[in-house]
């Protein structure tokens, strides 16, 4: 019977969430650490893009101080029945709550706010006039937009884990998505080495789209360029770029 | 008299040869904490390169050092290296001045275990 309840689509997904918080959980509240990272180092511009089959997100900042961080964001959702989009684009600052640096590792805990503007299109089917004839409707609005965003992470050389917290809101739209990634790399990397990551994430939405997926995808960072490749469970591809200088 | 400025020229050579008591350092290392990935490495590396009397910077994530090489005659105070480090984002654990060249001691801190 255990073995039939874990093997069940749904009790993975529950395993799946129970692993990630106590993994994640711990971690936020001991020493945290996030994705990638609104700020990279003092006096820095950052530049991300991230795309898979729900979200693309270019976001650029600079960094007077390592402390904050202040930038602009693009971010375009998709539900999954595609019946939903959103493209927001805020002003955000970023702030290093807490950094913890230890001889040998280092962890961060990251607060974001955003500001902005969001146009969302939303198509939806009013009635039925008669079978197999439908009647459907767009409806488009353009709204203020809020975003929050916390993360954290605890890294070494070559062990890395994070969780983050990302949420939207306009007066008619909420979303969130919890981001838990834990990695490693095989080799401990030097600054000029070419560092290579493989690492396990799992995504949970609310909102535009409800559900969990898991993930994987290698990660390559060398000096001030960091790729991520990888699939969802789900067979989507899902690619991050992030350059500093 | 004349014994006396003799004394007194012997001792002002004296110590105008006397190179080690006056030599000035080629290089600092720098202990860290945190150091972990590339984008440390880089903190740390700008903020070090930004001060006037820096030559060149070497950072080494394996051996949680950063070496500073000092234009000739010149010299960047503890407190500023410091300063400059907690700004990045960093901790500094040591500051160690040396006569070595900048190419002997990154040689020697790769090659050490």
């Amino acid at each position: 019977m255990p073995y039939r309840l874990i093997s069940s689509p749904l009790a993975k997904k529950c395993a799946l969430s129970v692993t990630l918080s106590l993994i994640g959980v711990p971690l936020l509240a001991s020493s945290l650490s996030a994705n990638a990272k609104p700020i990279a180092f003092a006096e820095a511009v950052t530049m991300m893009h991230e795309r898979d089959a729900t979200m693309v997100s270019t976001e650029v900042y600079y960094a007077p101080k390592v402390w904050w961080s202040l930038g602009i964001a693009d971010v375009k959702m998709t539900s999954d029945n595609k019946q939903h989009e959103m493209d927001a684009k805020y002003a955000q600052f970023n702030f290093l709550l807490k950094r913890w640096n230890m001889p040998n590792a280092q962890a961060n805990i990251f607060a974001s706010a955003g500001l902005g503007w969001a146009d969302s299109v939303k198509q939806g089917v009013m009635g039925v006039m008669h079978p197999g004839h439908s009647v459907s409707q767009t409806a488009r609005y353009s709204e203020s937009a809020r975003r929050f965003v916390l993360q954290g992470d605890y890294e070494t050389r070559q062990f890395y884990s994070s969780l983050k917290f990302d949420v939207q809101q306009t007066p008619l739209f909420y979303d969130r998505i919890d981001t838990g990634q834990i990695g490693f790399s095989p080799v401990a990397h030097d600054y000029d080495d070419l560092a290579v990551w493989f690492v396990a994430q799992v995504k949970k939405y609310r909102g535009m789209t409800d559900k969990t997926e898991g993930g994987a995808f290698v990660r390559l960072f060398k000096k001030n360029v960091w790729v991520e490749i990888g699939v969802t469970e789900r067979r989507k591809l899902q690619t991050m770029l992030m350059v500093n200088y | 008299m004349k014994n006396f400025y003799t004394l007194l020229a012997s001792v002002a050579l004296a110590t105008a040869f006397s190179a080690p008591a006056f030599a000035k350092p080629k290089t600092i290392q720098i202990g860290l904490d945190g150091l972990v990935c590339a984008f440390c490495a880089q903190g740390v590396e700008k903020k070090m390169k930004s001060q006037a009397a820096t030559d060149k910077v070497f950072v080494s994530l394996e051996k949680k050092v950063a070496v500073v090489a000092l234009k000739d005659g010149q010299d960047i105070p503890d407190a500023t290296i410091k300063a400059e480090i907690t700004d990045a984002g960093y901790v500094v654990k040591s500051i160690a001045r040396s006569e070595e060249s900048f190419d002997a001691l990154t040689k020697k801190i790769k090659a050490s275990k």
